[in-house]
């Protein structure tokens, strides 16, 4: 099973590779080899995803190998209830985005090397358990994401993709640093140099420096993850990628801001996250109402789902902050049904313009009545507005029952932005069907194609939102991992108050570490 | 001290001049009337000769010495003889390619390559500054001629006069920092100046400090690392683009290192008097040199400011002062020679004029030449630094050693450069994929098959050593061994 994880990161690269090969190759057959590589890669997470064990804590299916021992750098990679949900999400998407992407007539070569890389880079991202290959696919994920928005575009499209790119790279050089910071303190403690995430986890740092390198690593998530006041990338780029390109931005890419926020930020620096935890939730409860009240004045639809995605990822980062079971729990719920919400409607909404373009062009008389699509895009808003039964309200419910353990009554008014929320979303709905015309090249309705594409997203969406407890119990166990540490820094923390000596590195990085590999061991044969 | 001289030591360096003065004998008395091609695959020949040599030598247990210590043919300047090969062989290519298209193709053209990588050869192996003077002056001069190959043409004059004056202007820094060192410690060689540094009170150092500062400012100049880079854009402008390719990667490597075997080998003991000025050096030049670059539409030129910056980042690593600063440093100045290649050979294969190409004529490259764009996108994304490529393993190496080093406000600086490189590299890769061709304004691509191997050797080494960085790191290491 551990070769079955490795090459959830090497197929889709490969595949991409493959198509760079070929530069001859048609347009419809480099799409059709993209597809098999994605689906065979959705397989291959499935199967993983059955053979996950959901009662052992740690990493499962790990597997390490080493890759630069001078610097005691190793290809460590595994995965836990909290990162393989995003791994299958990845795969799901970029499969969904390039089956949508069919009618898109030129350039779908680069395109499907493109989102097969991105696919690649994102899920290296959610599997690695060494800081440095996770930085090495965080820094990477950006190139081919930035030619999915950028691919074949006007000067606007440009613009969009550039500034994306910067932004991502700005928020990634804090982070860059203060890994090597973090390593580099831990190559004073313990005496070696070694970016292994188990063996950071023991580490106590002053917490001066924590509050530093806790804030590099929040602006670098926050950008990725559109946080409130770094959020101004993601409406423009969101609103001029193609679909494949804006599908795989939405739900794999601000999936990875909030991937780090709740798993690195609390886990790493669990005394500057005490310290933090506050403006955090300030930060996420400003950034929800304000998403809220800019749905309102938003006048096309992917502005719409951008201010969707934003309000969300305000409501993760309130779940991260409460630190509490629920508000975590819910946080990942949040974020996996946000990622899935968020590429149906933009699947849909890419479907709806599609044919309303046609019709301009054959100066038809407004669409027909288009049932599927509509009930298609009537469950996604729903879901979108966490309507029970569907997954964003499972989420919703446990972060808001967090924030309201955490920080009182206060939370609950995040409530009133769901609600303004749920409003400015059912403009989307809004459609002049009922014409008589239906003269543009598309069919009407939703063909088979792009129902297959948005098809098991909803599948998904419906799923969670009635069963969601497997999901629930495989959170469990990391989110557990991660309120251990920050339980036993509180400790710590009232334990020392008299003594305010806090230059005192404890030596156990070294225990810590072996537990982490023997513990993964187990894990592993297990699941073998 | 000893009694025969081993030439086995100078091995390399004189199979090189022996087929430089081969390939001149024979433009001068046999092959006046032929192709001037055959002289540059004998050029070629002989420094492939030469590097074989040279990897042997590697691979020997070394660290001897030579004339009463002027020459150390110890590991590190094998590693860096066998880098400025490498180079050679590169810009070679290169010129294989260029030159048969441009109307001078001359003879004398190919051997002055030789030469000049003979002059930093023994500018890499100095354990004297007398030696490290001649073979800076060597390299020097061969340059100016190559600079001004093309002297028919407006830009390739002014890129000529700009060389020459600027660097005479570092020779005569150079020159009288060292006379300054000579009167004031009696003797020129590296390990003399450790001793006297050592053992005499610095109340009496007297003019030294000035002669080093006046060293350190002819080097500088020399290598064009800001404030001292202003003649590098006009004269890569001007030059030929194989000649562009020799300045950009022959003169940052032989910085590299002169300034690590002079600053860690001769002045060790002085570090908290040059650091600070390194310091300056190296975030003047990490910053500047890419913020000039932002608002530059000719490719050479915005090569040339970048190469400003990545001189800066290698200095980090001099800053840094410990192993894995160097080792970066080393690793660095290999990625980025690789990434700039693969930008130049763009620039070749795409031949439109002297002046070189602007942003603009790429284009829609992307779609007409997906191979060559492919090529010249992952050389600008290793110039940028961003995985999975050689010039972000450097960048990462520095980046840390800096912070090893306790130098956190260098390596924040460090990353706002890196930051404006992306910008600056992937501007090339938004023309060549994301706009569509003008018309009128595609180039001409000249495809030959030297300047394929050149693009494609670059691009393997850049990606390879992306990925697996190891071998180069251990290399690096092992060399460093002899200065540390």
């Amino acid at each position: 099973m551990e070769h079955l994880l490795t090459a959830c990161v090497w197929l889709p690269l490969g595949g991409a590779l493959v198509l760079v090969l070929l530069p001859s190759v048609r347009e419809g057959m480099a799409r059709g080899l993209a597809l098999t590589v994605a689906g065979i890669q959705l397989l291959m997470v499935i199967a993983l995803g059955v053979r996950f064990d959901v009662a052992l804590s740690g990493a499962q299916f790990a597997a390490r190998r080493e890759w630069i021992p001078a610097l005691g750098i190793s290809f460590h990679i595994g995965v836990d209830g909290l990162s393989l949900p995003f791994v299958g999400l990845v795969a799901l998407l970029g499969f969904a985005g390039l089956l949508a992407s069919r009618q898109q007539a030129e350039g779908m070569r680069g395109m499907s090397i493109a989102v097969l890389t991105a696919m690649g880079g994102l899920t290296g991202c959610f599997i690695s358990l060494d800081l440095f290959l996770f930085y090495f696919f965080f820094e990477f994920a950006p190139l081919p994401i930035f030619f999915l928005i950028g691919i074949r575009g006007g000067i606007a499209r440009i613009f969009a993709a550039v500034r994306f790119l910067l932004y991502a790279a700005s928020g990634s050089f804090p982070v860059l640093i203060a890994i090597l910071y973090l390593a580099d303190f831990r190559r004073l403690a313990v005496g070696t140099l070694g970016f292994g995430l188990e063996e950071f986890t023991g580490l106590t740092l002053p917490l001066e420096t924590q509050q530093w390198l806790l804030l590099a690593f929040f602006v670098g998530f926050a950008v990725r993850g559109a946080v409130v006041p770094l959020h101004t990338w993601l409406a423009e780029a969101e609103g001029r990628a193609p679909v494949a390109g804006a599908v795989l931005l939405a739900g794999g890419w601000l999936s990875l801001g909030g991937y780090g926020m709740l798993r690195f930020c609390p886990s790493l620096f669990p005394d500057a996250f005490l310290h933090f935890r506050f403006y955090f939730f300030g930060l996420a409860f400003c950034g929800l109402l304000y998403s809220a009240i800019l749905i309102l004045v938003q006048r096309n639809r992917r502005g719409l789902i951008a201010c969707f995605s934003i309000c969300q990822m305000g409501l993760v980062l309130l779940g991260v902050s409460s630190l509490q079971p629920a508000g975590m729990q819910g946080s990942g719920l949040l974020l996996l049904s946000h990622g899935l919400i968020a590429a149906t409607l933009l699947l849909l909404v890419d479907m709806r313009e599609r044919r309303e373009r046609g019709e301009e062009e054959a100066k038809g008389g407004g669409l027909p009545f288009q049932p599927v699509l509509s009930v298609c895009l009537l469950v996604a808003v729903a879901a979108a507005a966490a309507f029970p039964g569907l997954s964003g309200f499972v989420g919703l419910l446990s972060v808001i029952l967090g924030g309201y353990e955490a920080f009182g009554l206060i939370a609950l008014a995040s409530g009133f932005g769901i609600c303004l929320l749920a409003i400015g979303l059912l403009r989307l709905l809004a459609n002049d069907s009922g014409g008589a015309g239906g003269r543009g090249s598309e069919p009407a309705d939703l063909h088979w194609g792009e129902g297959a594409a948005v098809l098991p997203l909803l599948l998904c969406i419906v799923c969670i939102g009635l069963f969601p407890r497997p999901l629930e119990s495989a959170l469990e166990g990391p989110v557990s991992q991660i309120l251990a540490v920050i339980d036993s820094a509180e400790g710590r923390t009232e334990g020392e108050v008299e003594d305010t000596g806090e230059e005192e590195y404890l030596e156990d990085g070294e225990e810590e570490a072996e537990d982490g590999v023997t513990g993964s061991g187990t894990a592993s044969s297990g699941g073998g | 001290m000893q009694s025969g001289f081993d030439w086995g030591i100078l091995a390399p360096e004189l199979t090189l001049a022996g087929f430089a003065l081969l390939a001149l004998l024979m433009e001068g008395l046999f092959w006046p009337r032929r192709s001037a091609v055959n002289l540059g695959y004998l050029s070629l020949l002989g420094c492939l000769v030469a590097l074989s040599i040279a990897l042997i030598e590697w691979t020997e247990e070394g660290g001897e010495q030579g004339l009463n210590g002027m020459l150390l043919a110890d590991p590190y300047s094998t590693f860096f003889d066998i880098l400025l090969l490498c180079a050679t062989v590169f810009a070679l290519l290169l010129a294989l390619q260029h030159l048969p298209h441009s109307d001078r193709d001359r003879g004398e053209y190919y051997p002055l390559f030789l030469l000049s990588t003979l002059g930093m050869m023994a500018t890499v192996a100095a354990g004297d500054l007398v030696l490290l003077f001649v073979g800076l002056e060597l390299t020097s001069l061969c340059l100016y001629v190559l600079v001004g190959t093309e002297w028919r043409l407006q830009l390739a004059n002014e890129a000529s006069g700009k060389q020459l004056i600027s660097g005479m202007l570092g020779t005569g820094l150079l020159i009288y920092g060292i006379g300054l060192i000579y009167g004031e410690t009696g003797s020129t060689g590296l390990r003399d100046l450790e001793i006297y540094l050592r053992e005499v009170d610095a109340r009496a150092w007297g003019l030294l400090l000035p002669g080093l500062g006046l060293v350190l400012a002819g080097l500088a100049v020399k290598i064009g690392i800001a404030p001292f880079h202003m003649w590098a854009p006009d004269v890569y402008q001007g030059t030929p683009a194989p000649v562009t390719a020799f300045l950009l990667l022959g003169p940052k490597l032989v910085g590299g290192a002169v300034f690590g075997r002079l600053l860690l080998y001769g002045l060790a003991s002085l570090e908290e008097v040059w650091m600070p000025v390194l310091w300056g050096l190296s975030a003047a030049s990490m910053v500047g040199g890419y913020l000039l670059a932002l608002n530059q539409r000719n490719l050479k030129r915005v090569l040339a400011y970048a190469g400003v910056s990545q001189s800066g980042f290698a200095l980090l690593g001099l800053v840094a002062a410990n192993e894995s600063g160097l080792a970066g440093m080393l690793f660095h100045l290999v990625a980025c020679a690789l990434a700039n290649v693969g930008a130049i050979a763009a620039l070749v294969i795409c031949h439109r004029g002297e002046e070189g190409a602007e942003l603009g004529d790429y284009r829609g490259l992307g779609s007409r030449h997906p191979w060559l764009a492919l090529g010249v996108a992952l050389s600008m994304v290793g110039l940028a630094g961003l995985p999975p490529t050689a010039g972000f393993m450097g960048r990462v190496l520095l980046l840390s050693s800096a912070l090893e080093g306790g130098y956190l406000g260098l390596a924040l600086l460090g990353s706002l450069g890196c930051l404006l490189g992306i910008y600056v590299h992937l501007r090339v890769v938004v023309s060549m994929y994301m706009q569509s061709a003008d018309a009128d304004r595609t180039l001409p691509v000249i495809v030959a098959p030297e300047a394929l191997v050149a693009l494609l050797l670059a691009v393997l080494g850049t990606v390879g050593l992306g990925l697996w960085p190891s071998s180069l790191l251990d290399a690096a290491r092992a060399a460093l061994i002899a200065i540390m």
